[in-house]
C-alpha cells in the first residue's frame, strides 16, 4: 500500500476518462475526435516515440476503443423483438466484446514488458547439481542422439550434471503389448536407446506403465534422480552450450524461484512459413509470445513453464507433488500451481535451445488442438481468476493466456457475420454509413495501430488474423468438444520430423476450399446487390468490404494448406566456422557454410572438382567444449564449382556416440547464431506497407491454392481412370 | 438522407410547373378526360345512395352574402391546403351554449388541383368524430361551396372539433412524385359554421369570451377602447387584462388593438373591450352599468349602436379596475407550483399537445395518431409534442420512434419511411424486404437537432413503390387494396434529455415564455411612451406570452430603462427612443438608433460592399487561402454536416445586428449589464411599424419562427430573419444532478466539437502518464 496515492490518482483520471467517453455526444463530434486521435497516434508512431509516449499512445487507443464499446453497446444492437436479427447480432456483439476484453488483458500484460535481462552468468564454485530430463515417446534415435549429445556437451561441471533420457516408448507396458509388432518395435527401441545412452554417458530410464503421459514420465524421472535443479528439454530441443550458465544463476538470487524459462527457437519453418515462404524474412509466430508476451508476463511474475527449455527447482516441484497431469498441457498447469503457492518465475529472453516444430499442416493443427484443449481444461479445472494464492496481476495474466484460446469462436463469427446480410438480408448491426466511418473505422484503425505499436517488429499486419483463421477451422470443434467433455482429450505427441516429399494439398484442407467458395459467392452477391439495390448501397459497401477482407484471408489460407515439397529433410543453419576437409588422407583448408542435423555444406579451397559422389571423407574441427581438433566422417552428396572454391554438400556418417556430439556441437553449440537470425527478421514494415505486402501474398497464395486443388482433382480423376 | 429531400423537391417543382401548365391551358381537354367522363357522371348516383349527405351547389354570389355575424369561421389561417393522397386537419371551435344549440349547417368552400381524379377522391367533414358530409373532390375550375346539415345535438357548448379529411388520387399518374400535385384548398373565408342570426353574437358571460372566434382570414382581434391610455396608472391593468383575455381565447393569431374611440362595428373574430374608469367610459357607452361608479364591473353590455355586445371592465378608479381584472384573471391563471402536462395550443389539431419533460414513451394513440391503412403511394401523418424551454439536447439528442407498421408483399424495396421534425427530415428508414413485412416496435432514431422549445411537429411519411405503380394501368391508381398500415400502438420514446436554460433564446420565449414564465417578481415593463402603438404592441406581445407560458405574467411598468437594473424586463419602443445601454446589451448596433428606417442608407451601402467582397472572393477563390478555407467549409458541410463555426474551442461574441433596410420590426434579447437577468426588446423605426410588426409576429406561424438572439421581421419576407446565438448564458432550471449535468456536458461538447477532441486528447495523455506512473511502481523492474 505504499503507492496508494498513485492508485487514487490513476483511478481518478480513469474515472474522468470513462465519464468523457460515455457522454452521448453526436456523430460529428465523434468523427472529429477520432480524426484527432488517429492523427496523434500516427505522429507518435512515426516519430517512434518510446517511454511514456508508448503508454500515451496506448491510452489514446484505449479511449477510442472504449468509445466504440460504449456506442456499440448503446446504439447498434438490433431490437430484441427481431429475434432473427438479434440473435446473430448479439453473437457478433459478444465476439467483439471478447476481442476487446482480450485487447484489455493483453494491454495489461504487455503495456510495459520487462526489458531483456542482462546476462546472469552462474558463478563457479557454488553451482547446484542439475538433472537434465529429455522425455521421449517415439522420436527416432538420430534425433535423440543429437539432443542428448548437445545436453551432455553443455558447459557445466560434469560431476554436477546428469542427463536422463526418459523413454516412454520402451516401457514395460509397451514392450509387453498384446500386438506383437508393437511389442517388438518397443523392445528394439529399448535396446537401441540403452546402447546410445551408454555410449553418450547418459542415463536411460523407462518405467512400467505409460501413466499420466509426459507429466508422469517426468515425475518418474524425479523419483530416480536427486539434482537440486531439473532442466527439461523436449526430444527435439537441443540446448546450446551456455544454456545452464545463463539460467542457473537466478536460482541463487531467489530462494523462492521455481522456474527459469527460455524461448523456443525453431530451426525449421512451420507450415505457414514454409508454404508462404516467409521463414527467412518474417518473424516467426512464436516470437510474439517469446519476444514480448513472456517478457510482459515476467513483469508480473507470471512467466510460465512451456514444457521445454526451462530449469525448475526440485524442492518447489516436490512441494506441489511433482508435475501436474490433470490437463494435457502439464507445463502451464504446473506453473500455475507453483505460482499459486508463492513461488516465482523468471524469463530469460535469449534463445538457448533450438528445436523442430511440426512441419505439416495436419500436425501443426494437432499441436495447436492440444494446447487449446489443455488450456480449456486448466480454465475449467483451475480457474485462474479465482485461484487462491495468486496475485491479481498473475490472475489476469493467466486469464489472458487461457482465454486467448477461445479465439476460434469470434473468428468464426466474424467470418460468417457478413453472410447474414449478404445472403439472408438480416441486419445484425444497426448503424449508418457515417457511423461506420466515425466509430467502426476509427476503432479498426486504432486497433491495427495499437497492434502494430505493441508487436510491430514481431508480428506483421494481418498475420495474426491469418494464423487465427487457419487454426479456427479445425480448432473450433476441438474446443467445443473439450468444453462438452473436459476430461476426454488425452496427451498426443506432436510429430515434428515429418517431411513433405511432393507438393500436395494437406489432408485436412477441404473445409478451407468450401469456405473460400462460400465467401467468393458472397463477394459476387455483394457486387450484385450493390448495383441492384442502390437504396442500401452504403450498407452493402461496408458489409461487402468486410466480406472481401475475409475472402482475402481465406484465399491466403488456401496457400497455407497447399503443402510445398521441401528438399532438405531438415533445416540448414548458417554457420561460419573454419575446419579441415579430409579426402583420402589429403587435407584442405575449408569453411563450414551451413549445417543441418543430417549434413553440412563446406567451401573447400584447393580441391579438384572431380570428387566422386558417396566418397567417404571427413571433417576436422575444434568443438567448442574441447581443447583439440576432432574428426567427423561424412559422405559426399554433391559438388559445386564456385570458381575459387569448391562447395561440397556432405552427409554426416556418425559411427560412434562421440560423432553425435560433434554434430551437435556444429549445429547447437553457439546460441548467438540463433539470436542473430531472429534479429535479422525483426523489423516493422509498418501498417501500410505491411498490408500491401499481405495483399500481394494473399493474391498469389490464392492462385497457388486453387492450382493445387485443380491438380489434385485432376490427379484423382487420373487415378480413377487408371483403376 | 438526401435523396428523399431531393425527390420531394423535384416533386414540388414538378407540381408547380404542372399546375402552371394546366392553368394556362384549361381550354385544352385533359388527355384522359374523355375516358373518365362516364365515371364523373356517375358521381351523383353515388351520392343519392347516401341521403344523409345533402349537397347544395350554390351560386357564388349567394355564398358571399355579407351577413357576417351569422358565421363562425373555422380555419385560423389565410388559406388551408390539404396536400397529398391523404390529408387531414382538425380545428377546435369554441361555441357558446346558444351557438351550440342552434347551429345547423357547416359551409365549406374548396377548390382542388386539376389532376385530382374526382371519382376516387373524397373530401370528408367530421365534427366531433361524426362524419357530417362527404363529397367527391371535383372543383378544379374554381372555388365550389358545399353545405352540410349537422345532426341535432352534435355540437356541444365549449370546444368542438372540426376535421377535414381529403383523400386524393391522381387522374393518370402513379408515381410518388405525382402525389405532390394533389391538393384541395379550403377557403377560410367560405368555410364556416352558420349560426342563425337571432342568437348569434350574444356573448353573455365572461366564459363566452373564449368564443370570440375568427375572422375570415383567421384573425382574432381584441379592440380595447381605453380613453385614458396615456395614464401610467392604467398600464398595469391593461397588460394584465390583455393577458387574461388572451388566455381565455387562446386563438392562434390574436392581437390587441388599443384605441381611444369606440369603433362603430366589430367583424367576425373581433371583440370590443372597453376599459376605463366609469367617469371616462360613460361618455362612450351610455349603457354602462350604474354600479361601475361605485364598484368594479366586468361584463358584457350592449354597444351604443345596439347591434352587438361589448365587454366592459370598469370601476370608480384604476385600483378598482385592477381588482376587476384580477377577478377575471386569477381563476384562469396557473400557480407557479403547478407544472403543465400539456401546452395549451389547441389550434393545430384540436387537441392539447403533451409537454414532454423527460423520459417518456407515449403511444401514438395517446398522441392522437390513429391506426390507418393506406392504399396509395405517399402516406403522411404526424403528431405534436411540447418541449420545455430548458431543452438542451439539440446537438446530441436522439429520440426513438418504436414503429408498429406493416406493408404488403407488393411493396418493393426502395420504398422508405421518412421522419420529419418541424419540416426537417430527421431519418429515413428504407424498406428492404420483398415479401411484405410487419414492423413490431421497429426502433427509428430521430435526431433532436430540429426540436425547439414549445410546440413541435413530427411527421411520418411513407413512400411506397409497387410494380403496379410502375405499370400504372388505367384506374389502378385508385386501387383500394391497402399496402401499408400504421398502428396506433407505435410509441414515441423520448429519453431523458439535458435540461438547462440558455439565454438569450427567443425560441424559448416564443415556446413557453421563458424566462418570464416562472418568475415570482413582476417583470419590469418599459414602454418608451404610452401611446396606442406602443401599448397595442406590448399587449399583443404579452398576450402571446401568456398563452405560451400558460399563465398571466405580473408586470411592473417602469418609466426609465436605467431603473430596471438586474431584473428581467421587456422593453418596447421605437429604436430611437431606446437608451444606448439597452441596445448594447441586446447586441443591436448603436448606429441603428439613427440609421434604421432613415433615408440615408448606411446599411444598404454596407450590404453592397459585402456583396462586392463576396463577388471578388469568388472570382479569386483559386488563389487566396481564405478561399481555400471556405471551400473546405463547404466540403465539410456537404460531407459531414459540420459547420466550421462548431470547430471552435470557445464560443465567440455575438456580432452586433444593424437591421437592414427591409426590416420593419425586431425582437432582441440580451443579458442585463451584470448578466443577472434577461432583457427582451421589441423595437421598430416608427410606432406604426412597431404595431404592424408585432401584429405580423403574433401570427402563429411567425411566432413559432422566433429564434436566436435577434429576430427581424420584414414586410415582404415570408420568414423571420433570425440570428443564432453563439455565446449563451446557462441558467439552471433543474436541481443539480449528476445525470443532468452529464447530458448538459454532452450537448455542450457536441456543439463545440473541437473542445471535445481537446478534452479527449488531454485526458488520454493524462491517462497515459498516470498509467505509466502506476506501472513503474508495480510489478518487476530490471
Amino acid at each position: 500500500m505504499r503507492h496508494i496515492g498513485t492508485i487514487i490518482l490513476w483511478a481518478l483520471v480513469s474515472a474522468l476518462v470513462i465519464l468523457v467517453i460515455t457522454l452521448p455526444i453526436n456523430l460529428q463530434t465523434q468523427l472529429i475526435a477520432s480524426i484527432a486521435v488517429v492523427t496523434f497516434m500516427a505522429v507518435i508512431k512515426v516519430l517512434r516515440a518510446e517511454g511514456i509516449w508508448r503508454l500515451i499512445a496506448l491510452a489514446f487507443g484505449t479511449a477510442v476503443v472504449l468509445r466504440y464499446v460504449y456506442w456499440r453497446t448503446t446504439s447498434t444492437l438490433p431490437p430484441l423483438n427481431q429475434l432473427e436479427n438479434f440473435i446473430p447480432g448479439f453473437l457478433l456483439y459478444l465476439a467483439e466484446m471478447y476481442s476487446v476484453m482480450m485487447l484489455a488483458l493483453s494491454l495489461f500484460v504487455v503495456a510495459m514488458p520487462l526489458p531483456p535481462r542482462k546476462s546472469r552468468v552462474a558463478e563457479e564454485g557454488r553451482l547446484p547439481t542439475v538433472d537434465v530430463f529429455v522425455p521421449s515417446y517415439n522420436e527416432d534415435t538420430g534425433l535423440l542422439a543429437n539432443t542428448l549429445a548437445a545436453a551432455k556437451a553443455m558447459d557445466y561441471p560434469a560431476d554436477k550434471l546428469t542427463v536422463w533420457l526418459l523413454d516412454d516408448g520402451g516401457t514395460e507396458q509397451k514392450r509387453n503389448a498384446a500386438a506383437v509388432i508393437e511389442a517388438q518395435v518397443a523392445e528394439a527401441r529399448h535396446r537401441e536407446l540403452q546402447a546410445l545412452c551408454r555410449d553418450l554417458g547418459v542415463n536411460y530410464l523407462t518405467r512400467a506403465r505409460n501413466e499420466h503421459a509426459k507429466a508422469g514420465n517426468m515425475n518418474n524421472g524425479m523419483q530416480h534422480s536427486t539434482g537440486e535443479l531439473i532442466a527439461v528439454f523436449d526430444a527435439d530441443h537441443a540446448p546450446a552450450r551456455d544454456f545452464l550458465r545463463e539460467t542457473v544463476g537466478y536460482f541463487a538470487d531467489d530462494q523462492k524461484l521455481f522456474l527459469v524459462q527460455t524461448p523456443h527457437f525453431f530451426l525449421n519453418p512451420d507450415p505457414l512459413e514454409r508454404n508462404l515462404r516467409t521463414f527467412e524474412t518474417m518473424p516467426s509466430e512464436n516470437e510474439m509470445f517469446y519476444g514480448i508476451i513472456q517478457r510482459g508476463l515476467d513483469k508480473w511474475n507470471a512467466a510460465f513453464f512451456c514444457g521445454s527449455a526451462a530449469v525448475l527447482r526440485r524442492t518447489a516441484l516436490n512441494e506441489a507433488g511433482g508435475f501436474s497431469g490433470l490437463s494435457i498441457t502439464e507445463d502451464c498447469e504446473t506453473a500455475l500451481a507453483l505460482h499459486s503457492r508463492g513461488w516465482n518465475s523468471v524469463y530469460v529472453d535469449k534463445p538457448l535451445i533450438a528445436g523442430l516444430q511440426p512441419a505439416t499442416f495436419a500436425s501443426f493443427i494437432g499441436q495447436r488442438s492440444r494446447w487449446a484443449q489443455g488450456m480449456m481444461q486448466i480454465l475449467r479445472f483451475r480457474f485462474p481468476l479465482f485461484k487462491r494464492g495468486l496475485s491479481l496481476p498473475q490472475r489476469l495474466c493467466y486469464m489472458s493466456s487461457m482465454l486467448f484460446w477461445l479465439f476460434p469462436f469470434p473468428r468464426t463469427i466474424f467470418l460468417f457475420a457478413p453472410l447474414f446480410y449478404l445472403f439472408f438480408d438480416l441486419e445484425i448491426f444497426t448503424a449508418s454509413g457515417g457511423e461506420f466511418l466515425g466509430y467502426t473505422l476509427a476503432y479498426m484503425l486504432v486497433n491495427l495501430m495499437m497492434q502494430n505499436y505493441l508487436y510491430g517488429s514481431f508480428r506483421w499486419p494481418w498475420i495474426s488474423e491469418l494464423y487465427e483463421y487457419v487454426q479456427s477451422v479445425h480448432l473450433l470443434p476441438a474446443v467445443v468438444s473439450v468444453m462438452l467433455n473436459p476430461t476426454k482429450p488425452t496427451f498426443k505427441v506432436t510429430a515434428k520430423d515429418e517431411s513433405i516429399r511432393e507438393s500436395r494439398l494437406s489432408e485436412i484442407s477441404r473445409p478451407f476450399f468450401v469456405i473460400f467458395a462460400v465467401l467468393f459467392v458472397a463477394f459476387l452477391m455483394s457486387i450484385y446487390r450493390f448495383y441492384s439495390e442502390p437504396y442500401k448501397a452504403d450498407v452493402t459497401f461496408v458489409v461487402g468490404g468486410w466480406n472481401l477482407l475475409n475472402l482475402i484471408i481465406a484465399g491466403c489460407a488456401l496457400g497455407v494448406v497447399s503443402e510445398r515439397s521441401e528438399r532438405a529433410a531438415s533445416r540448414r543453419v548458417t554457420v561460419k566456422r573454419r575446419c579441415t576437409f579430409i579426402v583420402d588422407g589429403r587435407e584442405y583448408p575449408s569453411t563450414l557454410e551451413n549445417v543441418s542435423a543430417n549434413g553440412a555444406r563446406v567451401q573447400v579451397f584447393g580441391l579438384e572438382p572431380d570428387l566422386a559422389k558417396d566418397a567417404r571423407c571427413a571433417l576436422r574441427f575444434t568443438p567448442y567444449g574441447a581443447g583439440q581438433e576432432e574428426v567427423l566422417p561424412v559422405d559426399v552428396r554433391n559438388v559445386e564449382n564456385l570458381g575459387s572454391v569448391i562447395a561440397v554438400g556432405c552427409r554426416f556418417m556418425p559411427e560412434v556416440a562421440r560423432h553425435h556430439s560433434l554434430v551437435a556441437d556444429l549445429i547447437f553449440a553457439n546460441s548467438n547464431q540463433w539470436s542473430d537470425f531472429q534479429v535479422s527478421r525483426r523489423y516493422n514494415p509498418g501498417l501500410f506497407r505491411g498490408s500491401l505486402w499481405f495483399l500481394g501474398i494473399a493474391v498469389y497464395q490464392t492462385s497457388r491454392g486453387l492450382l493445387y486443388l485443380a491438380r489434385s482433382l485432376g490427379g484423382g480423376r487420373k487415378k480413377e481412370a487408371a483403376s | 438522407m438526401l435523396p428523399p429531400v431531393r425527390a420531394a423537391l423535384c416533386g414540388l417543382v414538378f407540381s408547380l410547373s404542372a399546375s402552371v401548365a394546366f392553368a394556362q391551358d384549361t381550354s385544352v381537354p385533359f388527355d384522359m378526360s374523355g375516358e373518365r367522363d362516364p365515371a364523373v357522371e356517375k358521381t351523383p348516383a353515388v351520392e343519392e345512395t347516401t341521403p344523409a349527405v345533402r349537397e347544395t351547389r350554390q351560386p357564388e354570389k349567394k355564398a358571399a352574402t355579407p351577413d357576417l355575424s351569422t358565421r363562425r369561421y373555422i380555419v385560423p389561417a389565410k388559406s388551408l391546403l390539404l396536400e397529398g393522397e391523404v390529408a387531414s386537419q382538425s380545428f377546435p371551435l369554441f361555441l357558446t351554449p346558444q351557438q351550440a344549440g342552434s347551429a345547423t349547417t357547416i359551409n365549406l368552400g374548396y377548390s382542388n388541383a386539376v389532376v385530382v381524379a374526382p371519382e376516387s377522391s373524397r373530401l370528408t367533414v367530421v365534427v366531433n368524430d361524426v362524419v357530417v358530409g362527404e363529397v367527391p373532390v371535383q372543383s378544379a375550375e374554381g372555388i365550389k361551396d358545399v353545405r352540410f346539415d349537422l345532426p341535432a345535438g352534435l355540437l356541444r357548448p365549449g370546444v368542438n372539433r372540426v376535421t377535414f379529411n381529403a383523400a386524393h388520387r391522381h387522374r393518370t399518374d402513379c408515381t410518388i412524385r405525382s402525389t405532390y400535385d394533389l391538393w384541395t384548398s379550403l377557403d377560410p373565408a367560405r368555410t364556416y359554421l352558420t349560426v342563425p342570426r337571432d342568437t348569434s353574437g350574444r356573448l353573455l358571460t365572461t366564459d363566452d369570451i373564449a368564443a370570440i372566434g375568427l375572422g375570415p382570414t383567421g384573425q382574432t382581434k381584441f379592440v380595447m377602447v381605453v380613453p385614458e391610455m396615456g395614464q401610467p396608472v392604467a398600464t398595469n391593468a391593461l397588460m394584465r387584462l390583455s393577458q387574461g383575455l388572451a388566455l381565455m381565447a387562446k386563438m392562434p393569431n390574436q392581437t390587441f388593438d388599443l384605441t381611444d374611440a369606440l369603433p362603430p362595428t366589430a367583424g367576425a373574430g373581433e371583440l370590443t373591450v372597453l376599459v376605463g374608469t366609469a367617469g371616462n367610459l360613460a361618455a362612450l357607452l351610455p349603457g354602462l352599468p350604474a354600479t361601475a361608479r361605485s364598484s368594479a364591473v366586468a361584463t358584457f353590455v350592449d354597444a351604443p349602436d345596439g347591434d352587438r355586445k361589448v365587454f366592459v371592465v370598469s370601476g370608480p378608479d384604476w385600483p378598482s379596475i385592477e381588482g376587476a381584472v384580477e377577478g377575471m384573471v386569477s381563476p384562469i391563471d396557473r400557480p407557479l407550483s403547478v407544472t403543465r402536462e400539456a401546452l395549451s395550443v389547441r389550434q393545430r389539431n384540436g387537441a392539447d399537445m403533451p409537454l414532454i419533460l423527460g423520459e417518456t414513451s407515449p403511444t401514438f394513440a395517446s398522441l392522437g395518431v390513429r391506426t390507418g391503412e393506406f392504399s396509395g403511394r405517399r402516406y403522411r401523418t404526424g403528431f405534436d409534442i411540447g418541449i420545455p424551454s430548458d431543452f438542451y439536447a439539440d446537438a446530441y439528442g436522439e429520440a426513438t420512434l418504436l414503429l408498429d407498421a406493416a406493408y404488403s408483399p407488393e411493396v418493393l424495396p426502395g420504398s422508405h419511411i421518412d421522419i420529419y421534425v418541424n419540416g426537417n427530415i430527421a431519418t429515413t428508414v428504407p424498406i428492404t424486404s420483398r415479401n411484405g413485412g410487419v414492423f413490431r416496435h421497429l426502433p427509428i432514431r430521430v435526431t433532436m437537432r430540429h426540436f425547439r422549445p414549445g410546440p413541435n411537429r413530427i411527421d411520418i411519411e411513407t413512400a411506397l413503390l409497387t410494380e403496379a405503380d410502375k405499370i400504372c394501368a388505367p384506374g389502378s391508381s385508385a386501387s383500394e387494396e391497402p399496402r401499408f398500415a400504421l398502428f396506433d400502438s407505435s410509441e414515441f420514446r423520448m429519453p431523458r434529455f439535458a435540461r438547462v436554460a440558455q439565454l438569450p433564446s427567443l425560441a424559448a420565449l416564443s415556446g413557453t415564455g421563458f424566462p418570464y414564465n416562472r418568475q415570482v417578481d413582476p417583470v419590469a415593463l418599459y414602454l418608451d411612451r404610452l401611446d396606442a402603438d406602443t401599448l397595442s404592441t406590448s399587449a399583443t406581445f404579452l398576450g402571446k406570452m401568456a398563452v405560451s407560458s400558460g399563465r398571466a405574467l405580473q408586470v411592473r411598468p417602469e418609466s426609465s430603462a436605467l431603473a430596471i437594473g438586474e431584473r428581467n424586463a421587456i422593453l418596447v419602443g421605437t429604436i430611437s427612443q431606446l437608451p444606448p445601454l439597452v441596445l448594447g446589451q441586446t447586441h443591436i448596433a448603436a448606429e441603428s438608433a439613427s440609421a434604421w428606417g432613415g433615408p440615408a442608407d448606411g446599411g444598404a451601402q454596407h450590404g453592397a460592399t459585402q456583396d462586392a467582397i463576396d463577388e471578388w472572393q469568388s472570382r479569386v477563390r483559386g488563389g487566396s487561402w481564405r478561399g481555400q478555407i471556405s471551400a473546405l467549409e463547404a466540403w465539410l458541410q456537404e460531407t459531414f454536416d459540420i459547420p466550421l463555426s462548431s470547430l471552435r474551442l470557445l464560443p465567440g461574441e455575438e456580432p452586433l445586428v444593424a437591421p437592414g433596410d427591409t426590416a420593419r420590426f425586431l425582437v432582441a434579447q440580451g443579458d442585463s449589464p451584470d448578466e443577472g437577468a434577461t432583457w427582451t426588446v421589441l423595437s421598430a423605426p416608427t410606432g406604426a411599424d412597431l404595431k404592424a410588426g408585432m401584429v405580423a409576429v403574433a401570427q402563429d406561424e411567425r411566432w413559432q419562427q422566433l429564434d436566436g438572439y435577434v429576430s427581424l421581421d420584414s414586410k415582404d419576407a415570408d420568414a423571420l430573419d433570425t440570428r443564432p446565438v453563439s455565446r449563451t448564458r446557462f441558467v439552471a432550471t433543474q436541481p443539480w444532478t449528476f445525470s443532468n449535468m452529464r447530458l448538459v456536458a454532452a450537448n455542450w461538447l457536441s456543439s463545440n466539437i473541437l473542445a471535445y477532441a481537446v478534452v479527449f486528447c488531454i485526458l488520454s495523455i493524462l491517462l497515459g502518464i498516470a498509467t505509466s506512473g502506476l506501472l513503474r511502481r508495480f510489478g518487476r523492474e530490471v
